[in-house]
């Protein structure tokens, strides 16, 4: 056994190369951005490597930015709402259901990981545009006189997010219910539940976790998402994402889009923080509740006890 | 006066056929046991009367009242889990009230039964801990408490001691006993160890391939097993094939004539098997060739010294014997000897040979 035990330094040794990649490909990159977020810029010069605030006070004095981000993270809330909302009766199916119907559900919630984001908003715009399915298939039933527009609005760009997204909110819930033991949920039934208190008192606590798991995954994905609320929002509902490419990309302002990316990395990481703040007062009372009862209890058997 | 009765109970699992005419019933206050090895049915019973598993066919009253097509949750039957299934997101506390809760008792009340309950598996003190603090034992005796908490008309024990090791195993098997015994309270459990079956229950009910083979008080089993694979699975014993001579005469292939417990429903000259308990065999320093003892002399093949006891292995042509010694002159021998070996007609019976009984 000792003989392939690896010591302490082995293991170290072996943490260096991922070090390495992470600290190249990930770290530099990051700490980079943050600094060029506080260089000037003039348009006719170019980068000035003068490090001050200007670019940050600049975004906050900004009403339009205020808006796309306000939007990002509302539309980003929505999303991870709704991918709660649809996902969990979805990833009950997966867990109960056995042999093709699995698969089927399976490859359905895959489909648009593997499809490219591009080709799958455009299969929206078929669905969704002024002469798409849905516009025609309601007018030829008579409902709708004139075609609606039903893309360029926010309501598409929720649409087309838990659509690429709502996978990571079906296979977080459903590994966490998958190590749910039926024997619990019989326990609670052969104590008196039926079978929906069962559910409430049993599966959905422990499904939680993975539903929180589900809940930051789509959340953080759909804060930086670009290519689906670029194509389904069109020009009037932009996302941060496509701003910061905007100043980036096509003015070639490099500090102005790196102050936008941070100021987007810094509000997802404050919303999680918020998030998980929120869950940790919530298991702290829980226990502070089970250790009040546990006392009275506890008390009152000492007397019948001694 | 019966106070559980399962009768006729019949099911299957795909085209596999789990229970056949499986029909039993207990007084008020009984223990019985369901015995048997994985895949016999006694699960599947025990689910049945739970509520879990609809049968085919058959029917399960409990004073009088049938349960047919009646959920878990109105059956008021306390059920304690092979894994315990205590629900880890809760305290021990409110694992132990769930069932009052869902039962919409008082606060009060509530406070008092769990308490009650706590103290009788001796742990008070854990309340506020979480499941996944305590000892497998502990977790036992929490699970036992909040199946009886609820004041269960039956109450169903699916192998209890099955996750324990083998020292609390022991200790758990005399607690759990006094328990029962306290409250009284009518009693299936379903286990795979004969030892732990004939230690709790006031009668046991040896299943095999989903019927019931034996349904009798522990050491009728054990001393008057009906058929070969009860005899097998309840106790060691030694399995000889032979022909009926009269009722109380059997002729073993190789081995000679020996003298048996009467079996009126053997016929003569029939197969049969005859069976003999490892220790109930002892070593004779002499044959005593006085008619009163089966007598056989064989060579020592295997010696095992256990502590407790030895364990011998004699051969006499293809036949082997297993006998049991508990007296320390035993040691004396050694692979290679020759012994006599004894046992009373009265301690040997016969079965119907296996294929004539099926």
């Amino acid at each position: 056994m000792h003989k392939y035990a690896l010591s302490r330094r082995g293991w170290l040794l072996l943490l260096i190369p991922p070090l390495i990649v992470l600290g190249l490909l990930y770290l530099l990159p990051v700490f980079n951005l943050i600094r060029i977020s506080f260089v000037e810029y003039d348009p006719q010069v170019g980068i000035i490597p003068n490090y001050q605030l200007g670019n940050y006070v600049e975004l906050l004095g900004d009403g339009f930015y205020f808006e796309v981000l306000w939007r990002t993270i509302r539309l980003s809330l929505l999303t991870t709402l709704f991918c709660a909302l649809l996902g969990y009766p979805i990833a009950v199916y997966l867990i109960r259901s056995t042999g093709w119907r699995q698969t089927a559900m399976f490859i359905i919630l895959l489909m648009p990981l593997v499809t490219s984001v591009t080709v799958m908003s455009y299969g929206w715009l078929i669905l969704l545009g002024r002469n798409g399915v849905i516009n025609l298939t309601l007018a030829g039933l008579g409902i709708l006189d004139t075609p609606r527009q039903l893309m360029y609005n926010e309501t598409a760009i929720v649409v087309g997010l838990v659509h690429v997204l709502v996978v990571f909110m079906v296979i977080s819930i459903a590994a966490s219910l998958q190590s749910i033991d039926q024997s619990w949920i019989r326990a609670a039934r052969g104590l008196g539940a039926s079978p929906a208190t069962a559910f409430r008192t049993i599966t959905f606590p422990l499904s939680l976790p993975g539903l929180r798991t589900g809940a930051l995954l789509v959340f953080v994905l759909s804060m930086s998402a670009y290519a689906t609320p670029t194509l389904l929002g069109g020009t009037r509902h932009k996302f941060l994402s496509y701003l910061v490419y905007q100043q980036a990309i096509s003015l070639y302002n490099w500090p102005s889009g790196a102050a936008m990316a941070v100021v987007l990395l810094i509000s997802t990481t404050v919303l999680l923080f918020i998030s998980s703040l929120y869950a940790q007062i919530g298991a702290m009372r829980a226990n502070l509740r089970t250790s009040k009862t546990g006392t009275i209890s506890g008390s009152m058997n000492a007397g019948s006890e001694t | 006066m019966e106070y559980l009765h399962v009768a006729g109970l019949e099911h299957s699992y795909g085209s596999q056929r789990v229970l056949e005419n499986v029909s039993f019933s207990i007084r008020a206050g009984e223990r019985l046991c369901l015995l048997g090895p994985s895949g016999c049915g006694k699960t599947t019973t025990l689910q049945v009367l739970a509520g879990f598993v609809k049968p085919d066919r058959g029917q399960v009253t409990i004073k009088g009242e049938p349960l047919d097509g009646m959920p878990p949750e109105k059956r008021n039957i306390g059920i304690m889990f092979q894994n315990y299934a205590l629900f880890p997101h809760m305290s021990v506390f409110d694992n132990v009230a769930f069932g009052l809760r869902m039962r919409g008792l008082e606060k009060k009340e509530i406070t008092t039964r769990v308490g009650d309950a706590l103290t009788l598996v001796r742990l008070p003190h854990t309340a506020s801990k979480r499941p996944a603090q305590l000892s497998g034992g502990e977790q036992q005796r929490i699970a036992f408490a909040r199946a009886i908490v609820i004041r269960p008309r039956l109450l169903l024990l699916d192998e209890p001691f099955s996750n324990l090791d083998a020292r609390l195993r022991l200790e758990m098997r005399t607690e759990l006993l006094d328990l029962l015994r306290e409250l009284d309270v009518a009693t299936v459990m379903v286990t795979h160890d004969q030892e732990e079956a004939m230690a709790i229950a006031d009668r046991i009910a040896v299943m095999y391939k989903g019927r019931i083979e034996q349904i009798d008080i522990p050491n009728e089993v054990y001393s008057n097993p009906s058929s070969l694979f009860v005899a097998r699975f309840v106790g060691e014993t030694n399995v000889f094939d032979g022909r009926a001579m009269g009722h109380d005469k059997v002729m073993v292939d190789g081995l000679g004539e020996f003298s048996v417990r009467k079996n009126q429903s053997i016929a003569n000259n029939s197969k049969v098997k005859l069976l003999v308990r490892p220790e109930h065999i002892e070593l004779a320093e002499k044959a005593d060739m006085n008619g009163q003892w089966n007598t056989v002399e064989g060579t020592v093949e295997r010696l095992l010294f256990l502590g407790h006891r030895t364990e011998w292995v004699v051969r006499k042509g293809e036949a082997r014997f297993l006998v049991w010694q508990s007296q320390p002159h035993s040691l004396m021998r050694k692979v290679g000897d020759t012994v006599t070996l004894r046992w009373r007609p009265s301690d040997c019976f016969l079965v119907a040979s296996e294929h004539v009984n099926a």
